[in-house]
């Protein structure tokens, strides 16, 4: 199946993307969800992050860089709001957390691949 | 940043590889020995069918695409295992994956598609068995 990779990691790239990006719009405006929007500097400082960042993956543009910032953003999320809970990420409910961290760090790593605009414009760059 | 990171793109690849597979793993042992948590809302009363074997295909084919033996395998199983349970737990409740708590399941039936498709790369069983150049 290895022919399809590349497509499979553009297909996770943009997903993980706009999922992240969900989170930051949550925080902002409370959409979507129930909550209403957040009002401590930190969670909007995160949240928009999340969007920005967020937005950068899922298009592809920078995507290594926003992917690195939101790596090491969800490692300051699992740290400051999970970690203390418990060791068991399905205790502390820091598991997105987690993924997202290590997702995102491999994303930074490996590039933004096909279909994105830094495949369109840095052409050299990319693999 | 792929320029002075990207040296290190196939080392941490097997990072998310192992830490997604022992994740999803616990899932299961959470389902069948109610380890390290119990279940949310099933305390009592026997486990139904479907998730006793929800549970073992969590348990199996994480630690198979952990330590990466039969990894494309494993990855492929769970990644439709997956959608299987977004469509019939998560997808009914809401539209948005933040409210219907399926954005987990998302993540992973992507991400495991993924390992499908790209095999299990270094630090592997599979690897260390065929010795072939990692796909990545």
């Amino acid at each position: 199946m290895s022919r399809w990779s590349e497509a499979a990691f553009a297909l996770l790239r943009f997903m993980a993307g706009v999922l992240f990006v969900c989170h930051g719009t949550a925080k902002l405006w409370g959409f979507p969800g129930t909550r209403p929007p957040a009002t401590a500097a930190l969670s909007i400082t995160a949240g928009w992050i999340e969007v920005i960042c967020g937005t950068l993956i899922a298009i592809g543009l920078v995507g290594s860089i926003a992917a690195f910032v939101s790596s090491g953003m969800m490692a300051v999320a699992y740290w400051l709001r999970h970690g203390p809970d418990s060791l068991f990420p399905l205790e502390n409910r820091g598991e997105l957390a987690v993924l997202y961290c290590f997702l995102f760090l491999w994303v930074a790593a490996h590039g933004s691949g096909r279909w994105s605009l830094d495949s369109l414009f840095f052409r050299r760059h990319v693999r | 940043m792929e320029r002075f990171l990207g040296r290190f793109a196939p080392h941490l690849y097997a990072i998310l590889r192992i830490i997604a597979g022992l994740l999803f793993a616990m899932h299961g042992t959470q389902k069948i020995f109610k380890w390290p948590i119990p279940p949310p809302g099933g305390g009592g009363g026997p486990l139904p069918p479907l998730m006793v074997a929800a549970g073992w295909i969590e348990i199996i084919a994480g630690l198979l695409i952990a330590i990466g033996l039969f990894a494309s395998l494993a990855a492929f199983i769970t990644s439709g295992e997956m959608a299987v349970a977004y469509f019939m737990a998560h997808a009914p409740q809401s539209f948005w994956p933040l409210v219907n708590q399926g954005e987990l399941a998302v993540l992973y039936c992507f991400l495991f598609l993924y390992i499908a498709a790209a095999g299990a790369g270094i630090w592997s069983i599979d690897h260390a068995r065929k010795r072939t150049r990692p796909a990545l």
